[in-house]
């Protein structure tokens, strides 16, 4: 009988379903005592440009990554969840992901912060990728440690080119014959940084 | 003048317990057609039973009873129902102390009521029209009975009860709701329809200036005559 | 005027109390109405949503999962096979109208998340397979440009999920080689919305399961009997058949005793109503026995008298049942929300329908049952002698 019951389920159900798709840490728990060992909690919120500015921050941080958004990832209202890490009740840094359309698929891009803006570390979640191995070897992330939205204010996402001379130009692509996904890492990246910057950072010097 | 109504030794008997009452003993007389008979008595003297015998409302327990020569009941033979309902319509129109008129039927509809069910033939329009000048109710053909006056109300009654123009108006107690001003303008109009219509009627009544319209008086007493003029 | 009319100004005397007795039917009628209409809708929305599936039977080898979700859940493994030339012969009995092979494939993605995850594709007959999914639609593309080429068919979910487009290309896990994204379909609501289509001989190809299908959808000739062909299919070695009929049976059996209890209710609802409408026309012949008592006295006979309070109450049922009927129209909508709200496995399209048979029948019912109920007090009235009537003082 609950075969039967769970048949006709899995076959006429009407899925209600959601319009834009948000990008959540598959096992918080683990993965922020993984990039902060010393925290002691932390605390998730749920933020969308449409609720933090609407149709002018997403026109600005559209601008300043210098591409269109596109695609059901990068709509107004995607819900995006900032995990806020503590230590004893202050923050101590910042989890957030985004999605990033790769080569050959979707790759999950996320950046764990240090409370001043910059990055700790670079990590997918998602990857598929033929030179997945290379993208996710700890030699790749540590590259973009300590880069802040300063740095990759000066990247042409469009162009794919860096100032010379600049931090983001002296990222080196682990596997140069596959440049699509390397260019999406560092656009996932950049995006990422402008929401942290008006989501939290920007947001904070304002307020001062 | 021939004999519209005519008893002999009408007995009726009801049993209360192991009491037995004779509310009509061993009557005998007889009603002419066109004569108005007024019954008097004191209350429980058996003049409604009498009267309800003679209208055919209820079977006697002896005796015998004929209409126009027509033999009804003879020898404690009782009719059904049905039987007495066909006699009642062919003979007898009804007023009662209460008028009975339904409340969400106009007057038009309330004496028109006996149609329905299919008592006298088809409806005379032009006859029911004169009925209602002469009883003073034209004006109010298309009103409800709540907006009409007692005086009225019993006109209307009176009208329900001659539509299909029967030969016998019986009436018990028909001014007994009723101030002395509407008493009269019932009584005349008794004696009225009495004259135009050689309209036999039999009243029951308490009113002794009745006795003035009748041509015959019969004082009841525990189901008896005591004086008949 | 005729008794008709006089009936219908009898009930206007007392509006009130005939408003709520008429109600007290309507209510009932209602609840029948939807629920006859509800029982006739469910199982015709629930044939046609079978029928959408493409095929009554699926035939898998013995202890295979049929269905994605059950495969993911054993993290890809228990899959069985049956040898492809299982198609050809079911597809040469005289009963079946069309077969399509599939081959199901889980394989381990290490790179799918942090410690790598499951990803299952479906193999299948470019030809064949859509014509059995008639319902399916692109919302961009199409299908397999040739039986072993290499491309992707995405359900809905599956393209957004991985961000494709077509023209896009995708990987297998472990393998170098690139599939292109040809169609991305329409959403369904079904399990094919997260579903990544491949050709099947691609599949057998390139997860080395050549000659093995894994399911053969089947569908049955017009009129034919499934469950004697159920029996035929048993006779093949380690299958194992899933049938929508069964399936249907299953779920219409549920559904049918719990109408039973439903409309066990719903008639005693209505029960209580006749006993309403019984209750106020005796009471209302008890208010009128003078009244009753004079109309015999003016003539009236006791079929008569019966044959008024009669329609009496037929009016009274009959209007609450008309009303009854409107409602069910009326808030036909709501009530198919509300039975979705409540019940687990509501098919698509019309919950409730309301055939003009299946109206007629209820009013019918209905109207006679009231009639039934009329009976004894039209019996009382028509009972009731003048001279008593005359003599009471009510």
């Amino acid at each position: 009988m609950r075969k039967f019951l769970y048949f006709l389920f899995v076959f006429l159900w009407s899925a209600e379903t959601i319009a834009a798709v948000g990008c959540d840490l598959n096992d918080p728990d683990r993965d922020v005592k993984r990039f902060f060992p010393d925290s002691s909690g932390y605390k998730t919120e749920y933020v969308s440009v449409a609720k933090n500015g609407g149709e002018e921050l997403y026109k600005q941080m559209e601008n300043r990554l210098g591409d269109q958004f596109n695609g059901i990832y990068e709509t107004i209202d995607v819900p995006y969840t900032l995990y806020t890490v503590l230590k004893d009740a202050a923050p101590i840094g910042y989890i957030h992901g985004v999605n990033q359309k790769g080569k050959y698929g979707g790759m999950q891009v996320f950046l764990i912060m240090d409370t001043k803006g910059k990055i700790k570390h670079l990590y997918f979640q998602k990857l598929t990728s033929k030179n997945a191995k290379e993208l996710r070897a700890p030699e790749f992330g540590a590259q973009f440690a300590g880069l802040s939205l300063t740095d990759f204010d000066v990247y042409d996402v469009a162009a794919r080119t860096a100032m010379p001379g600049s931090a983001v130009a002296a990222i080196q692509n682990p596997a140069p014959e596959n440049t699509e996904d390397f260019y999406a890492a560092l656009r996932g990246t950049k995006k990422n940084l402008i929401l942290l910057d008006s989501f939290i950072f920007h947001k904070r010097e304002a307020e001062k | 003048m021939t004999d519209m109504i005519t008893i002999k030794n009408l007995t009726k008997i009801y049993r209360r317990g192991s009491e037995e009452i004779r509310a009509v003993d061993n009557l005998s007389f007889s009603v002419r057609a066109g004569e108005i008979v007024s019954i008097t008595g004191p209350s429980g003297s058996g003049k409604t039973t009498l009267v309800n015998i003679l209208g055919c409302l209820d079977n006697p327990t002896g005796g015998e009873l004929s209409l126009q020569g027509r033999e009804i009941f003879k020898d404690g033979l009782t009719l059904s129902e049905k039987e007495l309902t066909l006699i009642r319509r062919q003979y007898f129109g009804y007023v009662f102390q209460k008028f009975f008129l339904l409340p969400t039927l106009t007057v038009l509809e309330n004496i028109t009521l006996p149609f329905v069910f299919g008592a006298g033939t088809n409806t005379d329009q032009t006859y029911i029209r004169e009925l209602m000048t002469l009883l003073g109710i034209d004006k109010r053909a298309n009103h409800l009975p709540s907006e009409l006056s007692g005086g009225e109300m019993q006109r209307v009654a009176i009208a329900r009860a001659l539509a299909t123009k029967p030969q016998v108006l019986i009436a018990d107690e028909p001014t007994g709701n009723l101030d002395s001003k509407r008493t009269a303008e019932i009584k005349s109009l008794l004696s009225e329809l009495n004259k135009r219509q050689n309209l036999t009627i039999i009243l029951v009544t308490h009113d002794p200036d009745f006795a003035r319209i009748a041509d015959t008086v019969l004082e009841i007493s525990d189901g008896r005559i005591l004086s008949q003029k | 005027m005729n008794l008709l009319s006089l009936a219908y100004k009898n009930l206007q005397r007392r509006k009130l109390r005939s408003a709520f007795t008429i109600a007290g039917i309507a209510l009932s009628a209602w609840v029948l109405v939807t629920l006859l209409g509800f029982n006739k809708g469910y199982e015709k929305s629930l044939n046609r949503d079978i029928d959408n599936m493409g095929f009554q039977i699926v035939l898998t080898a013995k202890g295979c999962p049929y269905e994605a979700a059950t495969l993911m859940l054993k993290g890809g493994t228990g899959l069985r096979y049956m040898p492809e030339k299982l198609v050809e012969e079911v597809a040469s009995a005289p009963e079946v109208a069309a077969t399509t092979p599939m081959l199901m494939h889980a394989e381990f993605d290490p790179y799918k998340g942090e410690n790598g995850g499951t990803v299952v594709y479906l193999g299948v007959d470019g030809e064949t397979y859509p014509q059995m999914k008639a319902y399916f639609e692109f919302a961009s593309g199409q299908w397999f440009s040739a039986p072993e080429a290499k491309e992707i068919v995405l359900g809905y979910e599956a393209a957004e999920l991985e961000q494709r487009e077509i023209g896009d290309m995708m990987l297998l896990p472990g393998s170098e080689e690139e599939f292109l994204v040809t169609g991305i379909l329409k959403r369904t609501g079904t399990q094919d919305d997260g579903m990544i289509f491949m050709p099947l001989r691609t599949v057998q190809n390139v997860f080395n399961k050549q000659n093995l299908l894994t399911m053969l959808g089947i569908r049955l000739k017009q009129g034919i009997d499934s469950s004697a062909f159920e029996e035929k299919l048993y006779q093949l070695p380690d299958v194992q058949v899933v049938s929508m009929a069964q399936v249907k049976n299953t779920i219409i059996s549920l559904v049918k005793s719990a109408r039973v209890i439903v409309l066990s209710i719903a008639a005693i609802a209505f029960l209580i109503a006749v006993f309403g409408v019984l209750n106020t026309v005796l009471m209302s012949v008890f208010e009128r026995y003078q009244e009753i008592g004079i109309l015999k006295s003016i003539g009236a006979l006791p079929k008569q008298i019966f044959a008024m309070i009669w329609i009496e109450t037929i009016l009274l049922c009959s209007g609450g049942c008309v009303a009854g009927i409107v409602f069910s129209y009326a808030f036909a909508g709501i009530s198919e929300k509300l039975i979705r709200f409540f019940l687990p496995f509501a098919p698509n399209g019309e919950l409730i329908f309301l055939s003009p048979d299946l109206i007629l029948s209820a009013f019918a019912a209905i109207t006679l049952t009231g009639m039934l109920g009329g009976i004894l007090p039209a019996l009382r009235a028509a009972h009731i002698r003048p001279l008593d009537a005359i003599r009471s003082e009510v």
